[in-house]
């Protein structure tokens, strides 16, 4: 798979995220997502005890969406190239094109691709590409109460993904199980918050 | 069938218009048992009516003959019995869960169940196309069945009067503006809102209301093909 | 096509409807008109609002599309959300779109509980409740007409205090009130002095004060303590992304929780506090903080009362003019070191003396120890070890933690759990005495503060001039429970007493003004037999729940998005704003105007002087604070514009002005946050502001509660009778009724207790599909340890009883509730309203709470956290609960054919 020019993608702080789910009704409201799917799901990692920390147990939340992978098995097993990787590194899918086969639903390894019952194709989160048209972040960036989550260009310095990224540094940027897809999203979290499990 | 001479093509219009008549006519008597409840001057004058024992359709003519049985029957408190009919299937009192008659298109047709949506967007751009809007006071989303069938009334209206003018042509036009709204909007969910209805209501006058609504609706389409055919065979 | 074949003649046979025309005549013209404006174009406008899905009162943008609100997101100008939204708000649209809402007045038809309702006009019912409620008047007594409001569903609270203080009934009560907030006001106002509802009145971050945390930038707080309370539940978009913030600033964080909350998984200590034990807790950091001198030395001896001498016998501090050492009202008796004797100190200060702070000494014949010393002894038995036994804590860990609270600038935020059981008033004594010795007072860095408050603008006035005293005495339980005085309520239980015995009389008609009083109300099965005796229930909300199935008259409220109302946020005002409006909702506070104004009509003289311009008597809100900044009392109002424009009247503007000016800064930011405004000088008397108390410091030794108990003052506009016993100045812990160490504990061996979600507002939006998918039903929290002993597995169905009742629970089984605690959040279920358990049966939690004796001293606070409960395994979910995707049908769209009636979806 060629890499792309710009590598748009989120990260999320996951010592600052509260699990408030602000994130998965943005989404909803601003996709349309039918209510019984949901793009972004926020899950929760623990409490598991730690006699090491502070607190003496441990927990986080997280917030699970599409990775946008540099590697994505999603397009890779899509018959029809309706899975696609945009110029600016987002992963879509073309509504006009999918047939509905579901066989990047299996291949994806974090489950974070739905059905669309009323119109027979697949689909997940797009980074709010309806947003990002008019200079606008996604509904979930936008919204997020704890000022958790960043977009943007990963490549570009200057952006408020990569900027938060930087400011992590990489020990405490960590990423959902790799099996060769190479998932660009990054959680941020410190040990102190707690141990990365995910 | 129409002629092309003098008295038959009078004769075929004036039995046109007066199809258009009383399908104006239905679509306002429908209109009203939506719009509110049934109030004593109303029942008065429903009980002065007469519905067609015959006719071709099951659902119609079912409705026709239980509202005429339930005008004849002895009721102790019609508008009560009926007021609380009406507020339990089409307002939901009391309610949460469990079969209910809505009267939104929105209700049925927009992904989430609620009512402003786009069905109701879709239906105000229509209506203010034609120079409408609804009543200040009635403060209901556009969408809701009375207001729709009412609509539909306005439309048979202006084709009747253009009928009446000279003017077939503009007749056919409506004649399609009506076909268009029928099957894009009030065909699009009104059937499911009548099963509803059939689903829940407790009086038979509601019941029959129901099966008139959804019969006429499904025989439009019908009525509204051939009235076109009969209107421009008189071009 | 079904009907080929058929022709024109057919057609017009099953169209012919003999009179119809005659019948329908008239214009054609019913629903719909001419369109009456030029423009007929689709017009998208966002407006600024402020959300109300939960007290918050986060600022929104509301798109709205020819009149339909299409969109909601947050507004940045909001100083505590910052453009946040929570899930609760962004769900806004659901909530107000939601087919089932009250849309019209409804009237029972047959038996309460049938569920057979009929529309009538506003007219009709308000004439109704208004001959009702003067019949009732007449027969029975005013007092024998009660309010009751809650914290869900956009409620305006004033207005139920003021139609009562009009229609001259004492009786109006909450759920919340002595269960929820009013013990933290009282606290506060009665020790630190500041007025109820200012900025930085108490340390209250659900309630919106706690101003400091919103700018993290700009403070130096070094720790903050979350005493029982959790901002990213209580309000994430602004308390919870208050703390995020400060947390990312390196502020260290204290959860006092029984409960692993999204606060306490990121705090630097947590300690799970066995419920019901926070003032042995509080006791203990008292005690430590003396031993090791970490109070605030200078603060505590020149600006709290802590030095000042007590009368043993009247438990009051000794003033120096009755003891023979003259002085005005505000001089106080200390003990000298210098000259070993007894010295009137003057307010503010005498540098000539040199008072002590710790001992015992004669005066005038008597032994009087200082307030410290008082307060000394109190704290005295509980060491460490001894709150590390009586909590369920490690005593190292408290160390920690009090270590960490000493770390100043600190502050100690209290939450809404120890008002829910009867330990209320100690707690937040408790709280109070650590953030006064601790000299977190007005600082840089601290809670409570005294920022410049707002023109007078919000809200309705409650009148409370026109309620005679003689009524007021009759308020059920105001006179054993004086702090219900604040905010001019009944206690709960005492109303349920009085129906149910008719003693002192018997309460007849309930007009209820919030969402649903049945899984709220603590051991709400108890109300039953009350209900049925009642001549009429009154229900204004914006859905049916539970309580509406009991009900004679339904009314339909507005949602916030359309509701107009100014809205205070820090240093700036805010206009939520109607940006739609359905059916025939009503505003609340139009409604109690519109009835008063009706039992005006009717003669009755109160409603009529509440809308007589000179009658209506001035400042006459809740007690205490400067009457020039209350807004002046104002005549009832017939329209919701003419009330808008009263409460703009002292800006000089219209709401229509303000509306359109706002959002706008009353005080720009810097002059807004003032601090130090207990040393600043007094124009008038040349001396230093000093507090709002009777002596002008802080009464840490709060002897204003004795006298309180005594005599209701300062609340009571008059002396009332004094309560059975006197109330403490000081904090005290005793053991909770329900003890988990006595026999009730062998069989019931677990102590519940409860907390908020983040994605619910009390019993509010249990019916929004967005919200509800997110948290179906309610988890009842058990350690694995319990649930191993108990025979439950994560995600069992399970029992849950107490002595009250046995309702069923989701186990969710987890290291983050402490060993031998539960907790259960409220619920009820809407989709089995029309069934026999009216929603509320299955798995309320308020079905199993105490509603009975020991009640808190002060407030009358029953029992709803911190209560012994047992659990084992059920055999499945209760009968008709939504839990499932699949349940979630009805919620899906049609997708099959329009005509298909059974609406088979498929998955």
């Amino acid at each position: 798979m060629a890499t792309t020019k710009k590598r748009y993608a989120l990260i999320i702080d996951l010592d600052r995220c509260i699990g408030c789910c602000g994130c998965e009704v943005s989404c909803k409201q601003e996709n349309g997502v039918a209510v019984d799917v949901v793009w972004n799901k926020v899950r929760e990692e623990g409490p598991h005890v730690n006699a090491d920390a502070g607190r003496g147990v441990e927990h986080y939340f997280l917030p699970t969406v599409c990775q946008q992978c540099d590697e994505p098995q999603c397009v890779k097993v899509c018959p029809t190239g309706a899975s696609y990787v945009r110029e600016d590194g987002t992963v879509l899918v073309d509504r006009e094109i999918c047939i509905g086969c579901k066989y990047c639903m299996m291949a994806c390894p974090y489950g974070v691709r739905s059905f669309n019952r009323e119109m027979k194709v697949v689909e997940k989160c797009t980074l709010c590409v309806q947003l990002q048209a008019v200079g606008e972040p996604p509904a979930c960036v936008k919204n997020c109460v704890a000022k958790a989550r960043f977009f943007g260009d990963l490549g570009d310095k200057a952006s408020e993904a990569a900027k938060a990224l930087a400011a992590a540094g990489e020990e405490n940027a960590h990423s959902l199980p790799d099996v060769g897809n190479r998932p660009r999203t990054r959680y941020i979290l410190h040990a102190k918050t707690a141990t990365w499990r995910s | 069938m129409c002629g092309r001479t003098g008295g038959v093509v009078l004769e075929s219009t004036s039995e046109i218009v007066s199809l258009i008549a009383n399908r104006e006519n239905l679509y306002r008597l429908l209109s009203r048992f939506y719009r509110i409840e049934i109030d004593e001057a109303f029942l008065c004058q429903l009980e002065g009516m007469t519905f067609p024992e015959d006719c071709n359709d099951a659902d119609l003519a079912e409705g026709y003959k239980m509202l005429t049985e339930w005008l004849l029957s002895p009721n102790e408190d019609p508008l009560t019995n009926l007021a609380v009919d009406y507020a339990r299937v089409f307002l939901g009192a009391g309610i949460f869960e469990g079969p209910v008659a809505y009267p939104y298109e929105s209700v049925y047709t927009s992904k989430e169940r609620l009512i402003m949506q786009e069905a109701r967007d879709q239906v105000l751009a229509i209506y203010r196309a034609k120079g409408l809007e609804r009543i200040a006071t009635f403060e209901v989303p556009e969408d809701h069945v009375s207001i729709e069938l009412e609509f539909m009334s306005h439309l048979c209206r202006e084709a009747r009067e253009a009928l009446l003018a000279g003017d077939p042509a503009r007749a056919v036009v409506s004649f399609k503006e009506q076909r268009e709204f029928l099957d894009n909007h009030p065909l699009k969910w009104i059937p499911a809102f009548c099963a509803d209805i059939e689903a829940c209501a407790t009086s038979d006058f509601y019941l029959a209301v129901a099966k008139m609504t959804r019969g006429f609706l499904n025989m439009e389409q019908s009525i509204i093909e051939e009235l076109v055919e009969e209107t421009m065979a008189a071009l | 096509m079904k009907h080929a074949g058929l022709k024109r003649r057919d057609f017009l046979k099953a169209t012919a409807i003999g009179g119809a025309a005659v019948a329908l005549g008239g214009s054609a013209y019913v629903g719909l008109r001419r369109l009456t404006t030029a423009k007929a174009e689709s017009e998208t406008k966002v407006v600024k609002t402020n959300c109300r899905a939960c007290i918050a009162n986060c600022g929104v943008l509301a798109h709205v599309k020819d009149g339909r609100v299409v969109k909601l997101e947050g507004n940045p100008e909001y100083p505590m959300s910052r453009g946040a939204l929570c899930a609760k708000g962004l769900s806004g649209i659901q909530a107000l779109y939601h087919p089932n809402r009250n849309k019209y007045p409804m009237k029972r038809v047959g038996k309460r509980g049938e569920n057979k309702w009929k529309r009538v006009s506003w007219g009709e019912a308000l004439d109704e409740i208004a001959q009702k409620l003067m019949e009732t008047r007449a027969k029975y007594g005013a007092e024998t007409v009660f309010a009751s409001t809650g914290g869900g569903g956009n409620p305006q609270f004033p207005s139920i205090s003021r139609f009562c203080n009009a229609f001259g009934t004492p009786n109006w009560f909450e759920p919340g009130c002595a269960q929820c907030y009013l013990p933290r006001t009282v606290a506060f106002a009665l020790m630190y002095g500041a007025p109820m509802g200012g900025q930085g009145s108490d340390t209250s971050i659900a309630d919106s004060n706690c101003l400091e945390i919103y700018f993290p930038d700009d403070t130096p707080m070094k720790s903050l303590v979350l005493w029982g309370t959790a901002p990213s539940s209580n309000s994430p978009a602004g308390g919870g992304r208050a703390l995020a913030e400060l947390r990312a600033r390196g502020v260290r964080t204290v959860a006092i929780d029984p409960r692993l909350t999204a606060d306490a998984a990121k705090a630097d200590v947590w300690l799970p506090i066995r419920p019901g034990t926070d003032p042995a807790l509080m006791l203990a950091w008292v005690r430590y903080i003396i031993e090791h001198k970490l109070y605030d030395a200078e603060f505590v001896m020149k600006w709290t009362n802590l030095p000042f001498l007590v009368n043993p016998d009247d438990k009051m501090c000794l003033k120096a003019k009755d003891v023979g050492l003259g002085g005005d009202d505000r001089t106080y008796v200390v003990w000298d070191k210098k000259t070993n004797s007894a010295r009137p100190m003057p307010f503010p200060w005498d540098d000539r003396l040199d008072p002590a702070l710790e001992g015992a000494y004669t005066v005038a014949g008597k032994e009087c120890k200082t307030g410290f010393q008082h307060l000394k002894e109190r704290a005295e038995p509980f060491t460490l070890e001894k709150a590390g036994e009586i909590c369920w804590l490690e005593p190292a860990k408290i160390e920690e933690a009090i270590k960490i609270y000493a770390d100043r600038p600190s502050g100690c935020s209290l939450g809404v759990a120890t008002d829910q059981n009867p330990s209320s008033a100690q707690s937040a004594m408790g709280v109070a005495v650590l953030e006064l010795i601790m000299g977190n007072v007005e600082r840089p860095g601290s809670l409570l503060q005294r920022f410049v408050s707002p023109p007078p603008v919000a809200d309705v006035v409650d009148l409370r001039g026109l309620l005679t005293h003689e009524q007021l005495l009759k308020r059920l339980g105001a006179i054993e429970y004086k702090g219900l005085l604040q905010w001019w309520a009944a206690q709960p239980t005492a109303v349920l007493d009085a129906i149910l015995t008719g003693k002192p009389y018997k309460p007849r008609v309930w007009i209820e003004r919030s969402g649903n009083k049945m899984a709220t109300l603590g051991n709400s099965s108890a109300w039953l037999p009350a209900i049925e005796q009642l001549d009429l229930i009154v229900h204004m909300y914006m859905y049916p729940t539970s309580f509406s199935a009991y009900a004679d008259i339904l009314l339909p409220a507005t949602e916030w998005l359309e509701t107009d109302l100014p809205v205070v946020s820090a240093n700036m005002l805010f206009a939520r704003q109607a940006v739609t409006h359905t059916y025939e909702t009503m505003n609340e506070t139009l409604f109690w105007s519109k009835l008063a104004k009706r039992c005006a009509a009717l003669g009755h003289e109160g409603c009529q002087a509440a809308c007589d311009p000179e009658k209506a008597l001035g400042a006459a809100g809740p007690g205490g604070g400067d009457p020039s900044q209350k807004p002046a009392s104002f005549p009832y109002w017939d329209t919701e514009e003419e009330f808008l424009d009263i409460c703009m009247a002292k800006l000089g503007m219209t709401w229509k002005e303000f509306a359109a000016k706002a959002p706008f800064e009353f005080a720009s930011y810097g002059e807004w946050k003032q601090y130090h405004v207990y040393k600043k000088l007094d124009a008038k008397t040349g001396r230093p502001r000093g507090f709002d108390t009777p002596s002008g410091k802080c009464e840490v030794y709060a002897d204003a509660f004795v006298k309180l108990g005594r005599t209701g003052l300062p609340f009571a506009p008059a002396p009332m009778p004094p309560a059975s016993r006197d109330y403490d100045p000081l904090p005290y812990y005793e053991e909770p009724f329900e003890s988990p160490t006595g026999e009730l504990g062998k069989r019931y061996p677990l102590v519940m207790t409860n907390g908020r979600l983040p994605y619910y507002h009390h019993t509010t939006l249990r019916n929004i599909p967005w919200l509800r998918s997110i948290y179906p039903v309610p988890e009842i929290w058990i350690h694995p340890s319990d649930a191993e002993k108990y025979g439950v597995a994560h995600e069992d169905w399970t029992w849950v009883e107490s002595q009250r009742g046995k309702i069923t629970a989701r186990a969710r089984v987890t290291e983050g509730i402490a060993k031998g605690v539960v907790y259960m959040e409220r619920f009820w279920n809407p989709e089995t309203l029309d069934t026999p358990t009216h929603g509320w049966r299955e798995m309320n939690v308020n079905v199993l709470t105490k509603n009975d004796a020991p009640f808190n001293d002060v407030f009358g606070t029953y029992t709803l956290r911190a209560f012994l409960v047992k659990v084992s395994k059920a055999d499945g979910p209760p009968k008709g609960v939504w839990y499932k995707p699949a349940d979630f049908k009805p919620w899906l769209p049609d997708l099959g054919d329009a005509t298909n009636p059974t609406r088979q979806v498929e998955v």
